[in-house]
């Protein structure tokens, strides 16, 4: 046998499915005596690569990498390897692009409706009523009769019920029975998903106007008309914020157009765009995804985190632009000062604040993080949450309040976990803080020293800054200037608050690591095997911290 | 930036002596220019070397675009550079894929007359498919590519939104940057086919069009939700680039897949759909090649042997694997022939371990490789 006619000639060695066509086995037999297996492969061979199918190729990439293989395929990562025109033209203005899209129409709907004002006050309740409408079905297409049937729900019960007394709670029960029904029998996951946020802060208003009405903070039982222009007042329906029914009534008074008024629309819209393509785009691009798991889960966290700044900011600006999110002086901010006279341009002050990004990206602590994470929802839950649970005390109170928070979410594990787990964590934060300051008397308290704090130890901040800033710092004989006691505290304390603070770096990285937008699940909600899975890759690093956090609090 | 100069002085030559040039009828001429590249990288980093790509380019005889290449490279600035890495990078994709196999995909930078490939393109068969759809793909995505960078400033972005209608998602923006790479990839690479009547002019034009088709194909939409508390109120959506290695891998698969086709014998029922396509499969019980298919007419030679019509070395000294029993196996590799063995001592990276921050700290390993090769 010629060793160059191993193969017949016209054939490449390679294995093609159609060659194996019975039309074409004979054009290989002619004149030879091979036998087949010659020319493909046995059956009990070997595999090849090339021969696999999709799926069994990453079986085997699995064995061969390890299950970082598919990590790595799935992430978004790699985007790190683009260059600044790339994610500038790839990323960022697509993705702006759509921002747009969506904020116009939003915007134009509540600029029309803030420079409408001064109209009598049936008809601002009507305009605000059929622009929410609008807006709604801006954002939510077919969507929007869900929420439409909500609200219908919960004026009838406030109405049949007008004159009793459990009227908060009678529409709390109400609107957990509405949302679990719907979620659980009625919408299709992956549309509850996209709603569920316009159904929370609508079950929101619902639950706050029946405890306002029981505590007589509401006077009469909105007519359908006052109703239906809170439930779907434009500047909130779809991104929130929650504000009370009489923030709500600010509305009917009519406000000249302010430098100051329409300097806060434009910041708002631009940090609103700002956080988007952070949280799309930048994120991913400075961060690469390949050099440590807990840098991707802060990544991804990170990521998260602006996502919710942009609704916040979004949601900021659609109340602002409409006219709402006043704060008059003399009155504080969630006061009910609407009923005061005419006031002059200057006393007003549009100050509505949703989430304060500085204080939960280097937080003090996990409790400043949970009060700046949503300031109009964290007042809710305190006014008609933690107030009405109050009397079963404290701890229960605290939990009740996390465990509201997660109903009005819908059920969902993971959120539930992360909820709760936040819970968790700032007690024990908070306990372990306070035990600490006791102990040393010093201003290590999970919220800020007030000025008038009994601690010994408070830092003279004002002075150890002052004392650093002077230019000949090591010659004076800077004994007379601060004493060496107001610098240790000045160290001690601020080292302690540092520590506090990565502390609250690191609980969050590990909470927000599973709002990934890696997979399909970001679209109909997270799952529970998704969310354990993302946390058992962190090895539970974090509830172990906290477990220690505990133990350690006991012990001294 | 050197080498960007120093291809614009080449073009302007090329287009100096346009008006004289006389067209040679060879087969992907224009993938020389990938080889021009490949000269000037080395002229720049190895000093003293003479620029033998100028040389090329000023023999007109020699150039590797055609009137029509040239009038497009013209008209859109910047493609040059992008059709040049994109040959490079088509090269190199070519050869990673197959470099298992028997046809491990050679390349002759220094002819410039001929094509780079050598003269397996003169026959059709799934080699050839995949040279044609590998090099038009990577056309394409690099003028894509570079049009998203900005470096090519005919292709503007439009950012009107576009999505199916209806859905309730909308990207828009620079994924028309893959269009316009679509678009030059058909108009550049296209021209450069020159007899229209035969089948292996069909079987080309559908294979480059398969190349183009594989890289829309592979384009990763990316997708992130916002919405309060992790719900999905707001979507939004961008198109990115596959890495050429993804157009890569899924080319060979279609070349594993690759149907064989002839032109239709005219009278024949199954010719009348032929019109669409052009060609039909040859084994009547095979489905019509769809655009993302490969397509051949011939079938391979067996690339066993040194065959200097072909162009190809044969598998004599080519590296194999003698523990496998697939193509990358001293028994296929080698044909039969047998291996010879000898033992190599390697110095590796190894035990690398990760430190605090940001290194990557690795140890020096001494290791004895047993090397076979065919004999």
């Amino acid at each position: 046998m010629d060793e160059g006619d191993w193969f017949p000639p016209g054939h490449d060695g390679g294995w093609y499915p159609e060659d194996a066509d019975i039309g074409n086995l004979p054009e290989y037999y002619d004149g030879e005596d091979f036998l087949p297996e010659d020319y493909y492969m046995s059956e009990d061979g070997d595999w090849f690569p090339e021969d696999m199918d999709p799926y069994e190729m990453q079986q085997y990439m699995k064995e061969l990498y390890g299950e970082d293989y598919l990590e790595a395929a799935d992430s978004a990562g790699g985007m790190s390897n683009m260059d600044r025109q790339e994610l500038w033209s790839l990323c960022v203005i697509p993705t702006l692009q759509q921002g747009f899209t969506m904020i116009c129409p939003l915007i134009l709907l509540c600029l029309t409706f803030r420079l409408l004002e001064g109209a009598s006050a049936w008809t601002r309740h009507l305009m605000s009523t059929g622009l929410g409408l609008a807006a709604l079905y801006l954002v939510f297409q077919a969507n929007w009769y869900f929420i439409v049937t909500f609200a219908i729900t919960g004026h009838l019960l406030l109405h049949l019920m007008d004159g009793y007394r459990w009227r908060g709670v009678a529409a709390s029960v109400m609107a957990l029975v509405f949302l679990l029904t719907c979620e659980l029998f009625i919408v299709e996951a992956t549309e509850w998903h996209k709603i569920r946020g316009a159904q929370m802060i609508l079950a929101m208003k619902i639950i706050s106007l029946g405890f306002d009405l029981d505590s007589g903070v509401v006077q009469a039982t909105p007519s359908f008309l006052e109703y239906s222009g809170y439930c779907c007042f434009l500047g909130t329906s779809a991104f929130g914020p929650w504000i009370s029914y009489n923030n709500y009534l600010q509305v009917l008074k009519s406000r000249n157009i302010s430098l100051q008024w329409f300097v806060r629309g434009l910041k708002t819209t631009l940090q609103c765009l700002t956080c988007l393509t952070i949280s799309t785009c930048v994120a991913y691009w400075v961060i690469p995804h390949d050099i440590h798991k807990w840098v991707t889960a802060y990544r991804d966290a990170l990521s998260f985190r602006f996502s919710h700044y942009f609704i916040s900011y979004l949601s900021e600006m659609t109340c602002v632009v409409s006219g709402v999110g006043v704060t008059e002086k003399g009155t504080t901010r969630e006061g009910e000062g609407t009923e005061q006279g005419e006031e002059k341009e200057e006393d007003v002050k549009w100050d509505l604040r949703v989430a304060r990004p500085y204080h939960i990206e280097l937080p003090r602590s996990l409790v400043e993080v949970v009060t700046n994470w949503n300031r109009p929802m964290h007042h809710w839950l305190k006014t008609y949450v933690f107030k009405t649970a109050k009397p079963l005390g404290a701890f229960p109170a605290i939990i009740l309040t996390y465990a509201a928070s997660s109903i009005l979410h819908g059920l969902n594990f993971q959120l539930a976990a992360v909820l709760l787990s936040l819970g968790f964590y700032s007690y024990i934060e908070h306990v372990l803080r306070q035990r600490l300051a006791d102990i040393f008397s010093a201003c290590i308290l999970a919220k800020r020293c007030k000025a008038d704090c009994e601690h010994r130890n408070r830092p003279n901040w004002a002075g150890c800054v002052s004392l650093q800033l002077r230019t000949d710092f090591w010659k004076q004989d800077w004994g007379n200037i601060i004493s060496i006691e107001d610098t240790k505290t000045c160290i001690c304390v601020g080292l302690t608050n540092l520590c506090f603070c990565l502390l609250a770096m690191f609980h969050l990285a590990y909470l927000g690591v599973m709002f990934d937008s890696s997979s399909d699940v970001e679209e109909e909600g997270y799952t529970m095997s998704h969310t354990l899975q993302k946390w058992a890759q962190l090895d539970y690093a974090s509830h172990w911290v906290a477990v220690g956090s505990y133990v350690f609090y006991k012990l001294i | 930036m050197k080498l960007v100069c120093t291809l614009w002085a080449l073009l302007f030559l090329v287009l100096a002596a346009a008006p004289v040039a006389r067209v040679h009828a060879v087969i992907g001429r224009w993938w020389g220019i990938a080889s021009t590249v490949a000269v000037q990288e080395h002229a720049n980093m190895v000093p003293g070397v003479a620029r033998k790509g100028s040389a090329i380019m000023l023999d007109p005889k020699k150039h590797p675009l055609n009137k029509k290449q040239r009038r497009l490279v013209r008209r859109n600035p910047g493609t040059l550079e992008s059709i040049g890495t994109g040959a490079m990078l088509a090269i190199k994709e070519c050869q990673h894929q197959f470099s298992n196999r028997r046809w491990n995909c050679p390349v002759n930078t220094n002819d410039h007359v001929n094509s780079v490939f050598g003269n397996i393109l003169k026959r059709g068969c799934r080699e050839t498919a995949f040279i044609y759809a590998v090099m038009s793909a990577a056309v394409a995505h690099e003028v894509g590519r570079n049009c998203a960078e900005g470096t090519i400033e005919t292709c503007s972005c439009d950012y009107r939104s576009k999505g199916p209608a209806g859905e309730d998602w909308e990207w828009g923006g620079c994924s028309d940057n893959v269009e316009f790479g679509k678009q030059f990839a058909k108009q550049f690479v296209d021209a450069g086919e020159k007899t229209k009547d035969s089948v292996r002019y069909l079987v080309n034009m559908h294979n480059n069009e398969a190349g183009r088709v594989a890289v829309a194909e592979n384009l990763r939409r990316e997708c992130k939700c916002h919405g309060m508390s992790g719900s999905c109120t707001l979507k939004t959506c961008w198109m990115r680039l596959p890495n050429f290695r993804d157009v890569g891998d899924s080319l060979k698969e279609k070349f594993d897949g690759a149907s064989k086709v002839a032109v239709p014998d005219i009278g024949n029922n199954r010719g009348s759909r032929a019109k669409v396509t052009g060609l039909v499969p040859k084994n009547s019980r095979h489905k019509f090649p769809t655009d993302n298919d490969l397509v051949y007419h011939e079938r391979s030679p067996n690339f066993c042997r040194n065959n200097p019509r072909l162009g190809f070395e044969g598998t004599r000294g080519r590296e194999c694997n003698v523990t496998s029993r697939g193509l990358d196996g001293c028994d296929l590799l080698c044909c039969g022939r047998g291996y010879a063995t000898r033992q190599e001592v390697t110095k590796e990276r190894c035990n690398c371990t990760f430190q605090w921050c940001c290194q990557v700290k690795c140890e020096e390993c001494v290791r004895t490789k047993t090397i076979h090769t065919c004999l």
